[in-house]
């Protein structure tokens, strides 16, 4: 079943694909750098205390802060 | 076939981490120069090659994800490439498409392409597509794009000469992929494009998006464009996402088409295990803290070699220098001021070298990106970001270079924060002042055989530039009210081995900047300096030479002894002397007399200056090299009040906390003025750092004494 969440929400090791965003000024950002609507993203690592978030897009590493990744919605398969 | 006309003024553009720096070096090679682009402190990196007899001349522009600029790194690009009356703007491009990364590369060369620029696509990281399961059919790709496409390999030199070969034939093309813009968009461009006169709709388009940072768009222009995005509404950022989100549905299908999949990965398992220890919530920190250490030391020992030569190569110079040149006025200044001042510049070269020989192996192997990532939260919380990091660890060596790392930064408040703090940082230049303090109220003694207080103490001193750096950060964050929002979002490049001739090509270019541009204030100071400690009132300096020449006969004292008294004497009936006398009242509450107070002048043109000066005041000469015999004459120094030791712990420690935290270098003020095209700022740094010392060290004197 898919599963409406956020890139913040993910757990290492999960795979969505993109949606939308929340926020255009960030939108702009992340779509110049390949995150585009559609695209798969797999959560690679997590900085301690909150900090940003490491997804891999297309076999490359973007970091993206905990916050700005909470504005961008995807779909998972996954429940949990 | 006609003849082609040759492009000889060629531009490299490209995202950032895709060789593109890479490519530019193993063209040029040591034939680049850094230079300032007109108007702004953005680097301009310019070389040239010759290939088949004619001369190509490149520039080699700031990485960039696409020509909507959001740093003052990227606005250039934008500047250049839209502006043709610029005298940087290039005749044609080579467009560094990185295969790894195609589609986002190809975002960026569709744009160019649109900006109406014969282009030749240098197709890098192959191998890195490789191991991630693809490769590139590079005929089918020039076939998709309609221009020329080579494989090249920086590290190998694989198709460079085939680069080079098309270069100079020529082989560049315009590019048109006939991308569907929004109708709306168009209609919009067409009416700019009908008021600016531009020759192409694209070009009208960036300009109704940034035609307020745009230097060629005239004022009239600004608000002829202001009234027609009013009237129709025009918002800019869903514009951007939305053509952007355009081009990548004309590049999918080029992607499609050219693209080869080689169903197997290669993941290295070291770096991917590394990479894990590298981010670990634990591991993560000990590995900075590590590296920082590791660093640190590494550089003050290897330096210490090559920095002793410097400096006895430089005692020798002197000697003759002042053999030669004899005691006239002009003399002294040619020696103490100029000689001593160069080779005041040339001892710094071996740690900026040894430093930026491990910033890059850092920054090429993608450690970098690894610790802004795990340190981004932290600094948040005191007014600066991941990226800060950077600066602050090059700050160990020299605030210089350190401040001009800043511009990576891309919020303006996170950028001035950084740049402000970083000068607290303790840098190279404070280890001699560090060392004759301590060496005199420190006893040398260890514990466990290994760990030396005195070389705790240092220690401590560069964790109270650090503490006091975060503090001001975070007070600072309160004061200021740059209003921006910023986004954390940033690549993290895969961890590779360093290109060995990147590293060398950037120590190159890092000691030659600094060597021209602080190295030119340095000397200046020094000269300055030197008049002010050797010269003053004619009748003050001819009673120094009386009252030493009294002391020469009724103590019976050597032509050395004499020399010494001396000079000591005319120092204190210098200038220097005089303005020592004068802020004496001043620095009293510190613990200082007027000796140190002439100190603290000199130290102005750098901090070093402390140690020599303190000799010549102490009558030991200038010329006394050894730290030793320094520390034993300062020790002995009575305080004519107290009958104690003049230079006790209360003074030392009050001295070393004022060079911890004080302001007394022209080059860094000079780097933060060029940095922030204001003079209100390095005011602030100055009068900030210089009250913080102040008050910090009387209150550690009032607290010791």
């Amino acid at each position: 079943m898919l599963v409406r969440k956020t890139l913040g929400d993910l757990k290492i090791g999960d795979k969505a694909k993109v949606v939308s965003y929340k926020n255009e000024e960030l939108s702009v950002r992340l779509i110049e750098m390949g995150c585009v609507p559609g695209c798969e993203v797999k959560m690679k690592h997590k900085a301690p205390l909150g900090g940003p978030m490491c997804f891999c897009i297309n076999g490359n590493n973007l970091s993206i802060g905990k916050e700005e990744a909470s504005l961008v919605d995807v779909e998972t398969n996954n429940n949990a | 076939m006609p003849r082609k006309k040759l492009f000889v003024n060629i531009a490299l553009v490209g995202n950032p981490n895709t060789g593109k720096s890479s490519l530019f070096n193993v063209l040029t090679g040591l034939n680049q120069k850094v230079g300032n682009y007109s108007g702004v402190t953005v680097d301009k990196k310019k070389g040239d090659f010759i290939h088949q007899e004619k001369k190509i001349s490149i520039t080699d522009l700031p990485g960039v994800y696409s020509v909507y600029p959001k740093t003052l790194d990227e606005r250039i690009v934008l500047e250049l490439l839209a502006n043709e009356r610029n005298p940087d703007h290039p005749e044609a491009i080579v467009a560094v498409v990185d295969a790894s990364n195609l589609r986002r590369s190809l975002l960026l060369f569709t744009q160019v392409a649109d900006l109406g620029f014969p282009i030749i696509v240098a197709l890098t990281m192959n191998d890195v597509a490789n191991d991630q399961g693809i490769d590139i059919d590079s005929q089918k790709l020039s076939l998709a794009l309609g221009c020329t496409v080579v494989k090249i390999n920086s590290r190998t030199g694989q198709g460079i000469e085939e680069l080079k070969n098309k270069i100079v034939e020529c082989d560049f093309q315009l590019v048109n992929l006939n991308i569907p813009l929004d109708e709306k968009l168009i209609s919009i461009g067409e009416k700019v494009q009908a008021l600016t006169q531009q020759n192409l709709i694209y070009k009208s388009i960036l300009t109704t998006h940034h035609f307020e940072d745009l230097s060629f768009v005239s004022y009239h222009e600004k608000k002829l464009i202001q009234e027609l995005v009013k009237q129709e509404q025009f918002k800019s950022i869903p514009a951007q996402a939305k053509e952007n989100i355009k081009r990548y549905e004309t590049i999918s299908g080029i992607y499609d088409q050219s693209i080869i999949d080689l169903s197997k990965t290669n993941y290295s398992k070291i770096a991917e295990a590394l990479d894990a220890i590298m981010v670990h919530k634990l591991w993560g920190y000990f590995t900075l803290l590590g590296l920082i250490f590791l660093v640190i030391q590494i550089v003050f020992y290897l330096s210490s070699f090559p920095m002793d030569w410097i400096e006895m190569f430089g005692g020798w110079a002197l000697d003759n220098a002042h053999k030669v040149c004899g005691e006239s006025v002009f003399a002294k200044l040619l020696s103490d001021g100029l000689l001593a001042g160069v080779f005041g510049v040339l001892v710094f070269i071996p740690q900026i070298a040894l430093l930026f020989l491990f910033l890059g192996i850092l920054e090429e192997s993608g450690y970098m990106a690894r610790a802004v990532f795990i340190t981004d939260k932290l600094m948040r919380k005191v007014g600066m970001n991941g990226r800060s990091v950077i600066p602050l660890f090059s700050s160990v060596a020299c605030a210089v270079p350190a401040i001009m790392a800043t511009r990576t930064i891309d919020n303006p408040k996170d950028r001035l924060i950084t740049l402000l703090v970083t000068p607290l940082i303790s840098c190279s230049a404070r280890i001699p002042v560090y060392t004759i303090l301590i060496g005199i109220f420190v006893p040398n003694t260890y514990y466990f055989g290994i760990v030396g207080l005195q070389a705790l103490v240092f220690m401590s001193l560069y964790l109270l530039g650090f503490f006091v750096a975060i503090v001001c950060a975070y007070a600072l964050k309160k004061i200021i009210t740059i209003k921006h929002s910023s986004f954390f979002v940033m690549e993290l490049p895969s961890l590779k081995i360093p290109n060995w001739y990147n590293v060398f090509i950037s120590i190159v270019e890092k000691v030659k900047s600094f060597v021209f541009e602080a190295g030119k204030i340095i000397v200046a100071v020094s000269i300055i300096l030197t008049f002010l400690s050797y010269y003053g009132p004619s009748k003050a300096m001819k009673d120094a030479e009386i009252a030493s020449n009294q002391i020469y006969v009724s103590q019976k004292l050597s032509k050395e002894e004499y020399k010494n008294i001396l000079a000591g004497k005319k120092m204190e009936a210098s200038y220097a002397g005089h303005f020592g006398k004068m802020i004496e009242p001043v620095i009293a509450p510190m613990g200082y007399d007027w000796k140190v107070g002439i100190a603290l002048l000199t130290s102005f043109a750098a901090r070093e200056v402390f140690v020599p000066t303190i000799a010549t005041i102490y009558n030991l000469g200038s010329e006394e090299e050894n730290d030793g015999v320094i520390i034993e004459k300062l020790k002995k120094e009575i305080d004519p009040n107290t009958g104690k030791p003049l230079y006790g712990t209360a003074m030392c420690v009050s001295l070393l906390v004022f060079y911890a935290l004080s302001m007394q270098c022209v080059s860094t003020l000079a780097t933060t003025r060029r940095e922030t095209k204001s003079w209100k700022w390095p005011i602030v740094q100055f009068v900030g750092m210089t009250l913080l010392a102040y008050i910090c060290s009387t209150v550690a004197y009032q607290l010791l004494s």
